[in-house]
């Protein structure tokens, strides 16, 4: 998702951060808004497509029933996925996303399937022998910047989208071995509990100051990017500090407080949306809108 | 076991179509900012997104040609798009084949001599599979050419027929594509001359089947070509207007 930056835009933008007036209008701790809309992909158990400005990211979420791992047999899993898709860029064309995805998939799973974050064990069906297994991939159309940001948040509407059929396990004629039972009500389904599912909140560092969302013209500009998980009641779910330029201390428990302030109001505020958007006696806009 | 019944005695098929009737065909153009164009198609609940870069350098020396632009193409599916979850279709034989198909349709349709030793990427993602993915991947890949401005001979539309039960259908779902039994035929046409640019058959298939199929799957690309020129124009004009070029 590289981006060129000249030394006079790079001088424009720094001055407009030291200003606090940021080339698209935002002060330096705001972020942009964000437009999504669940269940458009019918496939999918659950699924959203999340912008934020030019950022379009898709994610949905398959269900499949698997074997729980042996340390934890009552538990079930999260896996995450990630595609950037060279509609984002043509950098991305055959397998020159690989490293991109699988850092986007990694930094990402560090905040959906953090301990805690999910109810794993709502996830188990019969102990040792069989538990969901909820795929989240996320597709990256389009980068303006800040994709993991747009792909967590994402991800936690599509898994607030999400519904777990009613499944109970039935003795099979084999023995030792058990089938499945489906609940014959399709209306019969167990929501996923999202409140405890993070966000992830990114300050980048561009000179003397921190900027919230970056753009793609600001991340080629940043010396540091500091990403913190934040959940609706403000607890921190991880923190990873990348970049070469580092940030001070003090700088950094500031950043700290303002990711955890940004965070829960972006918490509160997907949760309206989707509150909404539930209220909405709609078709899906999709693509098309 | 009981067979399904792909036309019913009153001449409608599983999702309530008439055996010569499109899916309901809606697109639009001009989605993504980093692309120099971009299209998504959907054709019942098939889904695609299109994207094109370029003309632009070759991104190694030794693919130029000295004296017409590279096309490639890039075929690849979401891993949520089908009903049972598939790993990355990246690399895969079917996205190469597709990809292939993509290229050998579009070269001889793009002015590629007016652009020596540059390229023209087309890339194509299917976001929800429901039979015609190829066709709903040309009817996306034309459509985001035109919004990146590459000069093109013509349009590019493609469909799908099928014969299944002893009747012609239209623009196979994933239902008739997958259990119907019978012979599939795709195909691209640029509809001004109405030749013919891609055929493809999966299926042995009687010569007058054959006939009626061909003329079938060119009578929906009509209708296709028909709904993809009033969008084009519609695009033209919002962006026209947004200029202030006219009011």
């Amino acid at each position: 998702m590289t981006q060129l930056v000249s030394p006079s835009e790079v001088a424009f933008l720094l001055q407009g951060v030291a200003h606090n007036l940021r080339s698209d209008g935002r002060s330096r701790t705001q972020l942009r808004p964000v437009v999504v809309e669940t269940g458009l992909v019918s496939q999918a158990n659950g699924s959203s497509r999340l912008r934020r400005g030019n950022t379009d990211v898709l994610v949905g979420v398959k269900l499949s029933v698997g074997v729980p791992d042996l340390a934890a047999p009552n538990t079930g899993r999260v896996e995450v996925a990630v595609e950037c898709a060279p509609s984002a860029s043509p950098l991305f064309e055959g397998r020159g996303a690989r490293e991109v995805n699988a850092g986007l998939a990694a930094a990402a799973a560090s905040y959906l399937a953090a301990p805690g974050a999910l109810d794993l064990e709502a996830l188990c069906i019969r102990p040792d022998t069989h538990c969901w297994v909820v795929h989240v991939d996320a597709v990256v159309l389009d980068s303006g910047g800040n994709v993991l940001d747009a792909v967590c948040a994402a991800a936690r509407a599509a898994l607030a989208n999400t519904t777990l059929p009613r499944v109970s396990t039935v003795p099979s004629e084999t023995p030792g071995e058990f089938d499945l039972e489906v609940s014959d009500d399709p209306d019969d389904v167990i929501a996923l509990d999202v409140s405890r599912l993070p966000v992830s909140v990114t300050l980048a560092r561009l000179g003397d100051f921190y900027v919230a969302d970056p753009t793609l013209e600001e991340e080629a500009c940043q010396t540091a990017a500091f990403t913190v998980g934040v959940t609706a009641d403000g607890t921190l779910s991880g923190a990873t500090l990348s970049g070469d330029g580092g940030i001070p201390p003090a700088m950094l428990i500031e950043m700290f407080q303002v990711a955890r302030k940004l965070g829960m109001a972006l918490v509160a505020d997907m949760n309206d949306l989707g509150e909404q958007e539930a209220k909405l006696d709609r078709d899906v806009v999709g693509f098309l809108g | 076991m009981s067979r399904r019944e792909f036309v019913s005695p009153e001449g409608l098929r599983l999702d309530g179509r008439r055996p010569d009737e499109l899916r309901k065909l809606q697109a639009r153009m001009d989605l993504f900012s980093r692309a120099d164009g971009s299209a998504y198609v959907e054709m019942g609940n098939t889904k695609v997104v299109a994207a094109v870069y370029g003309p632009r350098e070759v991104r190694r020396a030794s693919m130029a040609k000295h004296d017409r632009a590279v096309v490639r193409a890039e075929f690849g599916m979401a891993t949520f798009a089908t009903g049972e979850r598939k790993k990355s279709s990246k690399g895969d034989k079917r996205s190469a084949e597709v990809s292939q198909m993509l290229v050998a349709t579009f070269e001889p349709v793009i002015l590629t001599e007016l652009f020596p030793r540059s390229q023209i990427d087309i890339f194509v993602h299917v976001l929800q599979a429901d039979g015609g993915n190829v066709a709903a991947a040309i009817n996306a890949a034309t459509l985001a050419l035109i919004d990146a401005g590459i000069p093109l001979k013509d349009f590019v539309v493609a469909c799908s027929a099928g014969h299944i039960d002893g009747a012609n259908v239209l623009d196979l779902n994933y239902l008739e594509d997958s259990s119907g039994g019978g012979p599939e035929l795709l195909l691209a046409m640029l509809p001004t001359e109405a030749t013919l640019s891609l055929v493809k058959i999966n299926d042995r298939i009687p010569l007058d089947v054959y006939d009626a199929l061909v003329s079938l799957a060119m009578k929906g690309a009509a209708l296709i070509h028909e709904v993809l020129v009033a969008k084009v124009k519609e695009h033209a004009h919002q962006q026209a207007a947004s200029l202030g070029t006219i009011v």
